[in-house]
């Protein structure tokens, strides 16, 4: 044994010379040791743990939100005397499309029009449960609604379902009073209710939406000049959302009546 | 005798009589008068004020088309009614059939059925007059409508709880002569119709507006018809869709001087 040695010591030590490190030996309690092993273990399987729940591993998402089930895309815009919503008419799931013609926009009377993006089954059941209110209304009334009381009506309904909502966003444009004035509407899931003069937007397409309006609107359009702009808008913004588009409907609401056109956009 | 048997709803007397429920009836017989004809292409309801002064306030009336009448209501809109007897125990239940119609819309996504409101009301009016303890409704209905299984009806529901199906029917003052003149008009003698079975004329609307301000100017108690004593109401299709209107005063007075000729005849 020691030959061997020796001549390890002969060969390396002869040409390899130690650094001088002047280290100074830490001897730890073995306590202190355990605690540090038991400290570091315990970070690294926290870490696994948050990573695996927050983060799981998955080859990419499905949706990121329930607003994204469905997926749709609205807009309405004010002009002079006139109002106009647009939107798209694609029924799908996820990622796939199944229908062409559904419609998220509807008449609650010659003055108004509500429109809603979001989860399907909610739209339609609150198209139902407005239908509902409104006959009531016209019963007991004797007259049609305004505008301005449907879309508080709207928020009210919605706000009475705080903790457990619908998943949509509505959107209430509608002539207001004897001078037809414009009138828009938009509130979120749970009825917060944003009066803005000039367009509002909303669904899956609304980023790209209120950035191609803001470029293009102007005041007091005319109703063909607002039928061109909004039609316009709409198709620019569908063409880019994923989840909207295979076709699309423009109602332009004035004092004479409600026109409608329907516009071909991709079909993809 | 009566006397010891009338206090309560719930209990029968000897002879097996309610007699709530009868008094209850004999309420309507004192109210404004109500005529119902089913015709083969719709429905008509007419109807008499008994609230009628120079002091109520007419003025909506004539701003906006308002119908604002005393007896007559929508119920949806493939339904309305008349009523006869004490009014706010009508606007109850008319509050609850309009309630009734929607739900069923909404859970359905069809109108509601005739039929089915008249028993749906009935349902109510009758448990008044078993258990509760409560009086029963002053009120007897009229209700014409028109739904896709059976077309235009006509029934007529009274305070009991009962309801039938009629082609024509008077309640109100002096029902009697008018029930008699309705069915003079409408009884077919058999040599007109050529087989040997006694039936019912079929009259149109146009027809049946004739015969109802007929019954109305002979069983009136006012010597003049105009619209401030008279409500029309009519349940038709125009172009494929079903229309109810309760017919604003003017219009009424339009259709009682097409008619005049009729009122003129006595």
């Amino acid at each position: 044994m020691s030959k061997k040695l020796n001549f390890l010591e002969s060969s390396f030590c002869k040409v390899l010379r130690p650094p001088q490190l002047n280290l100074r030996i830490i001897k730890p309690s073995s306590m202190a040791v355990f605690a540090f092993v038991l400290f570091a273990l315990f970070i690294v399987f926290a870490g696994v743990i948050y990573d695996l729940i927050v983060e799981p591993p998955s080859i990419g998402v499905e949706y990121v939100s329930i607003f994204q089930y469905n997926g749709s895309t609205i807009v309405a815009m004010a002009g002079k005397n006139c109002v106009a919503i647009a939107g798209d008419t694609r029924f799908g799931v996820r990622n796939q499309t199944v229908a062409l013609d559904s419609n998220r926009i509807f008449k609650i009377n010659n003055r108004t029009l509500f429109g809603m993006t979001g989860l399907n089954t909610d739209i339609l059941t609150l198209r139902e449960s407005f239908k509902f209110q409104m006959n009531l209304y016209n019963l007991e009334e004797e007259r049609e609604i305004s505008p301005k009381t449907f879309a508080h009506n709207v928020a009210q309904t919605l706000y009475s379902k705080r903790f457990g909502p619908y998943f949509i966003t509505p959107i209430i444009a509608g002539l207001e009073g004897e001078d037809y004035t414009p009138f828009l509407c938009a509130t979120d899931l749970i009825g917060a209710m944003e009066f803005p003069k000039s367009f509002v937007v909303a669904g899956t397409g609304e980023e790209s939406l209120m950035g191609v309006c803001e470029t293009f609107y102007k005041e007091n359009m005319e109703p063909d000049e607002l039928f061109e702009v909004i039609s316009q808008c709409l198709l620019a913004a569908v063409d880019r959302d994923a989840l909207s588009g295979w076709g699309s409907v423009v109602h332009v609401l004035t004092k004479d009546g409600i026109t409608t056109k329907r516009l071909r956009t991709r079909k993809d | 005798m009566s006397r010891r048997y009338d206090t309560k709803t719930t209990i029968f007397s000897p002879e097996g009589r309610l007699y709530q429920v009868e008094y209850a009836m004999e309420a309507i017989r004192h109210a404004g008068s109500a005529v119902g004809i089913l015709a083969t292409d719709g429905v008509i309801l007419a109807t008499e004020k008994r609230v009628v002064s120079p002091l109520l306030d007419q003025s909506i009336i004539s701003k906006t088309e308002i119908s604002n009448s005393e007896k007559l209501y929508k119920i949806d809109s493939h339904l309305v009614c008349a009523v006869a007897g004490i009014t706010s125990d009508a606007n109850t239940l008319i509050n609850i059939s309009r309630m009734t119609c929607q739900r069923h819309t909404y859970t359905y996504g069809q109108k509601m059925p005739i039929e089915q409101l008249v028993r749906r009301v009935c349902d109510i009016k009758q448990g008044y007059t078993q258990y509760g303890g409560l009086r029963p409704f002053g009120v007897s209905f009229l209700f014409a409508g028109y739904d896709e299984d059976f077309g235009f009806q006509l029934y007529l529901a009274d305070p009991s709880g009962n309801y039938s199906g009629w082609k024509a029917v008077a309640i109100g003052t002096n029902h009697n002569s008018a029930t008699s003149m309705l069915r003079s008009e409408f009884k077919i003698n058999k040599e007109q119709t050529g087989d040997n079975i006694e039936g019912t004329k079929e009259l149109n609307l146009k027809e049946a507006t004739k015969l109802v301000v007929k019954v109305l100017a002979k069983t009136m108690d006012s010597t003049s018809l105009t619209s401030e004593k008279l409500e029309f109401s009519f349940v038709k299709k125009v172009d494929g869709k079903i229309v109810t209107e309760i017919l604003s005063p003017k219009k009424v007075d339009e259709l009682l001087k097409e008619h005049k000729d009729v009122i003129e005849e006595d």
